[in-house]
């Protein structure tokens, strides 16, 4: 790009915007972390101030004791990882059949995993959970890799995706030298196609992560996740809600997601943008 | 003849088995955690089953007939449509212009997309919580700033009397999911038309008109569907944009105001708060009803109004 006084304003301008809108999509941190630092009095001083007096970690050691982190985190991951790990594999089996098995079922089978994103996982899960309840099986962190194994439609449109961009000559060859179809899959197709599962799976991950009403149907108040145990740890005797500290526990609850997400960001970014989702 | 015939029908029959292996995990979870559940639901409508009644009896269409008579249903449904109407147009034009404004040849732009997208990855009762103390009346960021820049003298209560703004802009937060989307549609447009269109000596509004807005309709029309869908199933943010105030209030999962009690958390609280089961899976039910129609109409028009390469 030559440097001619037009393109330098024009920069300036494209710059400009764009920094403008990342301090809009930063207020609501800044605010968590300001919160985060300040005490409970500076919070609800009359007039108060935009920033901590002071950066106080206190409420970060008294979020950690109240939240009861240890406990809830593994909660959370157990449920998650469960989840995540059943989900993917379910996902990527459905999506490797409808990428390359074109039987005339195909085109049916596709359309209906399309349509059940169409039914809100409440109206299922309600009667669902009465179900379990009845049957005396809620409280158990093994029903997310259950509730997993169904996998979910999105992941399943993208693990097609993945899988139509593969040439059928590999399978072709493996299948002439009589490897079996669950070989081919574990063996040859699933490792080509690496960075879809590794969306898939942090989406996966993200979605059970943040995940408030099956654990709150499911899990007792000591088995449960932070999705649920967050909206309830942060009171005081007379249940008024304690901010600094909730933006405190606020952070170890996102903390997981977000690393995990700058650690992976690269896949996400590209698989998205090349050749991921086609319309 | 007649081999090559038997060879191909085998084939196909060994192909059909495969792909009902790689199925099976997917179609026994519908069946399991979809399709029981929610004929379950069905049938639990039809009856008179409270939570703890003893002597359930069949009643026919009674629930649906009290559904369709019943205020606070009609307005939950009308506030969820009327939050997924506004809910779609943040997250498609916005989504849209953020992925165009990310999608230019400066520098940095790959640290200005992850940014944007950043809000999304942040779980959404975090989102809730976050936002219900940003938009806070007294101790809340936004009226500090406002107030500290002079636009307003006196604190607004965003979340007791702008409720569905506030939830609005949650799902405006949260907008960089779309923009992915829409990055990933641009990213589909082959360079060469706009090179053709350099040539013809088109400008950047025109390019935008007749390339970039045809090219990307399909994706347009995905996202239509798919924010309409996921506005219809909001359910906890209402909750936690509670306009209770923060010091001396519970923190309860109390109703929410009118403008954001919507279907889905009508639906749990009539089931679970006021134990009228039969009475709560009706609503879902119409509930489900209503969004299978509408995403079917609406399919139906995208299908004819974009621009496709495929047929069928």
């Amino acid at each position: 790009m030559k440097t001619t006084p037009k393109t330098i304003i024009q920069s300036a301008f494209s710059y400009a915007l764009l920094i403008g809108i990342l301090f809009v999509f930063f207020l609501p941190i800044i605010s968590m972390l300001s919160v985060s630092f300040k005490t409970e009095a500076e919070i609800f001083r009359s007039s108060p101030s935009l920033f901590p007096a002071s950066i106080n970690l206190d409420n970060y050691g008294r979020a950690l004791t109240r939240l009861n982190l240890g406990a809830y985190l593994y909660n959370t991951l157990a449920t998650s990882i469960m989840y995540t790990l059943a989900c993917t594999f379910s996902s990527a089996m459905a999506g490797y059949a409808l990428a390359r098995f074109n039987v005339r079922e195909n085109g049916f089978f596709f359309t209906l995993v399309l349509s059940s994103m169409m039914i809100p996982y409440i109206i299922t899960l309600i009667p669902f959970y009465l179900l379990v309840k009845d049957l005396g099986l809620t409280n158990r962190h093994v029903l997310w890799l259950l509730y997993g194994l169904g996998g979910a439609p999105f992941l399943i449109y993208l693990f097609r995706q993945f899988f139509a961009t593969i040439p059928a000559s590999l399978e072709e060859s493996a299948r002439m030298d009589g490897a079996k179809p669950l070989r081919i899959f574990f063996s040859i197709m699933l490792p080509l196609v690496k960075s879809g599962t590794i969306i898939s799976a942090i989406f996966a991950f993200q979605w059970s992560w943040q995940n408030y009403l099956m654990p709150a149907l499911f899990l007792s108040s000591l088995k449960t996740t932070l999705a649920v145990q967050i909206n309830v740890a942060f009171q005081d005797i007379q249940q008024n809600i304690l901010l600094g500290e909730l933006m405190a526990g606020v952070m170890y609850y996102i903390a997981i997601p977000l690393i995990l997400f700058f650690v992976f960001q690269r896949y996400i970014m590209q698989g998205m943008l090349e050749g991921g989702v086609k319309g | 003849m007649k081999s090559k015939l038997r060879t191909s029908t085998f084939f196909e029959r060994e192909k059909r088995k495969s792909f009902y292996l790689f199925m099976s995990l997917w179609i026994l979870g519908f069946a399991v955690f979809q399709l029981i559940p929610i004929l379950w639901g069905f049938n639990a409508s039809l009856t008179n089953r409270m939570a703890f009644s003893l002597k359930v009896k069949f009643v026919g269409f009674e629930n649906y007939l009290k559904v369709f008579a019943d205020e606070g249903v009609f307005q939950s449904i009308y506030a969820t449509f009327i939050f997924s109407l506004l809910n779609t147009v943040i997250q498609v034009a916005l989504g849209f212009a953020l992925a165009l404004v990310v999608n230019t040849r400066i520098r940095g732009k790959g640290f200005f997309r992850l940014f944007y997208y950043l809000p999304y990855v942040i779980p959404v009762v975090a989102t809730g919580w976050i936002l219900r103390i940003f938009f806070d009346k007294n101790v809340g960021t936004l009226n500090i700033l406002l107030s500290n820049l002079g636009i307003i003298s006196q604190n607004i209560s965003w979340l007791g009397d702008h409720t569905l703004f506030t939830v609005l802009a949650a799902g405006f937060w949260r907008v960089g999911w779309s923009m992915l989307i829409f990055l990933g549609g641009l990213a589909t447009i082959p360079s060469e038309l706009y090179d053709a269109a350099d040539v013809d000596g088109a400008g950047p509004v025109r390019k935008l008109g007749i390339i970039t807005l045809p090219m990307i309709s399909p994706f347009i029309a995905f996202q239509c569907v798919v924010s309409f869908i996921y506005g219809m199933q909001e359910f906890i943010l209402p909750y936690l944009l509670n306009p209770t105030a923060i010091r001396g209030g519970q923190v309860t999962m109390e109703n929410p105001p009118r403008a954001t009690f919507f279907i889905l958390p009508k639906g749990y609280d009539l089931i679970f708060n006021k134990g009228r089961l039969a009475y709560g899976f009706a609503v879902l039910w119409v509930t489900f009803i209503i969004i299978l129609v509408l995403s079917l109409i609406y399919a139906r028009i995208a299908k004819k109004s974009t621009y496709s390469e495929m047929d069928g």
